[in-house]
């Protein structure tokens, strides 16, 4: 594992901060409110001229819709400028998306209890090794699966005392199924996948 | 239409978030757009979307974040759109930061440094660094898990620490200060136009 000796690159960016947000001018603050309010206002406009003009063709527009939807197939929804919540949280959210190829590729993985939490850091005794070195126990930092966050998707909320199987890298345990609760049968084919 | 006391409360919900908001988002949009006409426009963008979309802002917890996701795909169009006219004229060379702030200085070895790293990379750091998120936030701004986010970081942070070492070797190696305060002040902007932060 490699940790950063020198000092931390982070606060150097943070000195070179381009933008203070209290040094704003106000020149600037009220061209934005200004195009904010024309932009609104545009927009409120523009919908109530949609709607008088379109609103009576919409029914037909409507069905057309259905027609090339059944003909053609759903090809998933258009990129939205508006984000979803954040429990909507998919593969694409994670590193990599769990699988027995892409868990083989972790730097470590294993059987463990945990025995202690402390912020995102959880500590596990370790039943089994599948793969990597350590002593007994390891203590693995686990953000978003220790209830510190504002989401624990894509990972389980990890307790003290409860087992599960541990794959990761560095010295993060991975989400996403890469860390789940202790199932016998799983765990059979963690130690298959890992040759064990 | 929109009953008009319903259209008072979206008003008012949405000069409560500009008036909490409305510099850090401008300060976004100014750190990544090569002008402040384009950041004044896409900060204002940002509004009118939240203002559209109102429903869809996250129940619970603080809204900037939610902000600075509707802000960072304003300004991802903007790249584009910047791209499209860079075709058509000669650059314009107005830029944001000497127009409106003047803060430490843009063409440091620092800053010459954080825009060769990979966009994905770039964009975490700076969400660390000058907007003062937390994993959880940027997991909300990147739409990607806290877990994500934590371990892509620690790798941006590396990398990140790598590059300035190797940077200042270079530069120890061949008259570099000079040589980097002048590349740096030249391609900064020029990275910026060529950006795309998704």
């Amino acid at each position: 594992m490699t940790e950063p000796t020198r000092r931390d690159g982070l606060d150097e960016l943070r000195d070179a901060n381009p933008i203070d947000p209290d040094r704003l001018p106000s020149a600037s603050l009220t061209r934005m409110s200004v195009r904010m309010q024309e932009m609104t206002m545009e927009a409120t406009t523009d919908r109530s001229r949609w709607r008088r003009r379109l609103l009576p063709s919409l029914a037909g527009v409507a069905l057309a819709a259905i027609v090339v939807v059944a003909i053609m197939g759903n090809k998933g929804p258009a990129p939205s400028i508006v984000p979803g919540g954040s429990s909507n949280v998919g593969a694409a959210s994670c590193v990599e998306t769990y699988g027995p190829n892409t868990l083989v590729k972790r730097s470590f993985a294993f059987d463990g209890t945990v025995t202690g939490i402390a912020g995102d850091e959880v500590t596990f005794k370790v039943n089994a090794r599948y793969k990597g070195t350590g002593g007994e126990t390891v203590t693995l930092t686990a953000t978003g699966m220790t209830g510190t966050a504002i989401t624990s998707a894509a990972g389980p909320n990890l307790a003290v005392g409860e087992r599960y199987l541990v794959a990761g890298e560095e010295h993060f345990a991975w989400a996403c199924g890469f860390t789940q609760p202790y199932d016998a049968a799983v765990a059979a084919q963690w130690a298959a996948a890992f040759g064990g | 239409m929109e009953h008009p006391r319903l259209a008072d409360e979206r008003r008012l919900v949405l000069e409560s978030l500009y008036e909490e908001h409305a510099r850090v988002i401008l300060a976004y949009a100014l750190r990544r757009l090569p002008n402040a006409a384009d950041a004044e426009e896409a900060a204002a963008e940002t509004f009118v979307v939240a203002w559209r979309r109102l429903g869809d802002r996250p129940g619970t917890g603080d809204a900037l974040p939610w902000l600075y996701a509707i802000a960072r795909r304003v300004v991802a169009n903007h790249h584009r759109a910047a791209e499209r006219r860079e075709r058509l004229r000669v650059r314009v060379r107005d830029q944001a930061i000497s127009e409106v702030a003047p803060g430490p200085e843009a063409e440091s070895l620092v800053m010459d440094v954080l825009m060769e790293m990979r966009a994905d990379d770039r964009e975490l750091l700076r969400l660390v660094a000058w907007e003062a998120l937390n994993h959880a936030e940027i997991a909300v701004v990147l739409g990607i898990s806290p877990n994500a986010v934590a371990i892509r970081l620690y790798r941006a942070r590396i990398r990140f620490e790598r590059a300035l070492v190797d940077r200042r070797s270079t530069d120890l190696k061949g008259s570099g200060t000079s040589r980097t305060s002048i590349r740096a002040k030249g391609r900064l902007w020029d990275r910026l136009r060529r950006e795309r932060s998704g």
